[in-house]
């Protein structure tokens, strides 16, 4: 058995907290700012850390959704992007591979959204503007949603009560 | 352009650390402001050679000390320095100058005053060189803090330097107790509120109708009324920025850009424009809410007032009044009175299609700096701050939101 990483952040929380913090100077305001930030983003990554591969893979679905139809798209007006069907079946590959880890899955989300901006800009200017233009800003309020139910406790929402919980957002339903 | 790829698989970060090739592509691609350029060109040539090393008190002292050796003729004594906090930016020293005024004519007296230095990265890439312009630009006409030297060519200090006067004051009356990271949503209170309304749009109009033929601000271009060119520049800034600082890419990102680029208005009237223009951003007074200063150049930009006004409207800095029920934009005023107030203090016209175009822009230019630049910044170790820009890039998602709200409003 490794050492259990949930324990260690909550070791390492507690070490701060409890004996770190009450050391650090007064009359050093930025070392005070800094150590309550260290302890509320450790806190953060403690309480999201089990979710992340679930999310990675949730933001890799939305992004293939939206990069399929961009592609639909990109078909039926002629534009010229190079390699879309080696990203879809690339991403595909890996949402079925159990192997994949968190690093991978950032990877391929990045060439999406590489691809998907290449259709954006292939499109720019034609007739098939205005359906790329709606496309992209209705899917993105998924993946936004996604991203503020991520950051909740971060405290930059007006009215946190209109954020999902992750949970909730993370069950696809197809 | 392309990442090539390491031996791992995994591909190589170009903008960690940027060839010459790729620096002069950008460049080539997003022509802007001669002064922005060659900010943005010595951060990308510098970005390569690591993190940023911390400056100690010590280090701090000494290159003041030469500085001031070098600037006046007659002897000084620097006493009571110390860091401030605040801010995710730059880094900020406070200390008192014992001299006799700048050319030495004076009685020898004590002056308060700030280091204010650039990290080696920061979450906005600015130059020292305008910031101190600007403000010097404003001292008869606002209250802005006394500029006495700036080092943008780092002569003296390890990195782009300016030294003002310290001014009294706060961004935010005790009685506020909301906590976040800057001063978003500020609420100066029912007692302080006319009063800090007033100022501010006094200060406003006396920058958006400043006569610019008699201010030296070379380190600005002006753009000309009757064309869209500084705007066009504005915008190819970020998309630089953007390219040069990005983690990954964002299709609605590009589509704001692109939207931004066809879309840009014509310059009805060139004005001085903070480029962030909001509480938080001016200190008061707690006894009565007069403004003392004026503060946060860095951004100011020759053109369009709309930019300002939609800074100071937006919904982050609003909050709603002791009613309950009326939201108050930049603390002060209902959005309509906030206009009318404007229109009223400067005599320009509030145009509602330039009001839309600027709020697609500055949720753009938000993400572009919370996501892109803080991300780059505090991936190579580059600031003092590097824990606040991470937990400032937690802000993504709602700006996201607001970016794809505020251009589906555009485009209606």
């Amino acid at each position: 058995m490794i050492p259990e990483i949930d324990i260690q952040l909550a070791a390492v929380i507690k070490s701060l907290s409890d004996n770190v913090l009450p050391a650090v100077d007064n009359s050093n305001p930025l070392a005070g700012e800094q150590i309550r930030l260290c302890l509320a983003t450790l806190g953060m990554i403690k309480k999201r850390l089990p979710d992340l591969h679930r999310y990675q893979r949730h933001e890799l679905e939305l992004n293939l959704d939206l990069l399929t139809s961009l592609a639909e798209i990109a078909t039926n007006a002629g534009l010229a992007v190079t390699d879309l069907t080696t990203a879809l079946n690339s991403s595909r590959e890996t949402l079925n591979d159990a192997t994949m880890g968190a690093t991978e899955i950032e990877q391929q989300v990045r060439v999406v959204k590489d691809k998907a901006v290449s259709v954006v800009n292939a499109a720019r200017g034609t007739a098939a503007e205005t359906e790329v233009m709606a496309l992209v800003l209705n899917s993105q309020e998924a993946m936004d949603l996604c991203r503020r139910a991520w950051t909740l406790e971060m405290g930059f929402e007006p009215d946190p009560s209109q954020i999902p919980a992750l949970n909730q957002l993370l069950c696809r339903q197809d | 352009m392309m990442a090539s790829q390491q031996p791992s698989g995994a591909p190589v970060d170009i903008r960690q650390a940027p060839t010459a090739e790729f620096i002069a592509e950008l460049r080539r691609r997003y022509p802007t402001e001669a002064e922005i350029d060659r900010v943005l060109t010595r951060k990308m040539a510098q970005r390569g050679q690591g993190t940023f090393v911390p400056v100690t008190f010590e280090q701090i002292s000494q290159c003041l000390e030469a500085m001031l050796h070098k600037k006046l003729n007659h002897g000084f004594r620097i006493v009571n320095a110390r860091w401030m906090t605040g801010g995710s930016s730059k880094l900020q020293i406070s200390f008192e100058l014992e001299w006799q005024g700048l050319d030495g004519s004076q009685a020898r007296h004590i002056t308060p005053m700030v280091l204010r230095m650039s990290p080696s990265e920061s979450i906005v890439e600015t130059s020292r060189r305008r910031e101190f312009q600007v403000i010097k630009a404003l001292a008869a006409q606002i209250p802005v803090p006394a500029c006495y030297w700036e080092d943008e060519e780092m002569e003296f200090f390890p990195y782009p330097a300016m030294v003002f006067g310290f001014v009294s004051g706060v961004a935010k009356p005790a009685s506020d107790t909301s906590q976040q990271v800057t001063g978003l949503g500020i609420n100066y209170g029912a007692r302080l509120r006319t009063r800090v309304t007033d100022e501010f749009m006094r200060g406003v109009a006396a920058f958006h109708n400043a006569d610019i033929s008699t201010m030296d601000l070379n380190a600005f271009e002006i753009p000309k009324v009757g064309t869209n060119e500084g705007v066009r520049k504005q915008v190819n800034m970020w998309r630089r920025i953007w390219e040069e600082d990005r983690g990954e890419e964002e299709p609605l990102v590009q589509l704001a850009g692109n939207w931004l680029e066809d879309n840009a208005p014509v310059l009805d009237h060139v004005s001085i424009v903070h480029g962030d223009c909001r509480s938080g951003n001016y200190l008061i007074s707690e006894d009565d809410g007069h403004i003392t200063a004026w503060l946060d150049w860095e951004l100011a930009v020759l053109g369009d007032r709309h930019q300002d006004l939609t800074w100071a409207t937006s919904l982050a800095y609003s909050h709603i009044a002791e009613d309950g029920k009326t939201l108050l934009v930049n603390g002060m005023l209902p959005l309509d009175e906030f206009y009318a107030a404007y229109e009223k203090a400067t005599g320009l016209n509030v145009d509602p299609q330039r009001i839309n175009y600027f709020r697609v822009y500055n949720a753009w230019v938000s993400y572009i700096v919370c996501v892109a630049t803080g991300y780059r910044v505090a991936k190579g170790g580059k600031s003092h701050q590097d824990i606040v820009l991470t937990w400032l890039n937690g802000i993504g998602g709602l700006l996201m939101e607001q970016l794809r709200h505020n251009l589906m409003e555009a485009i209606r």
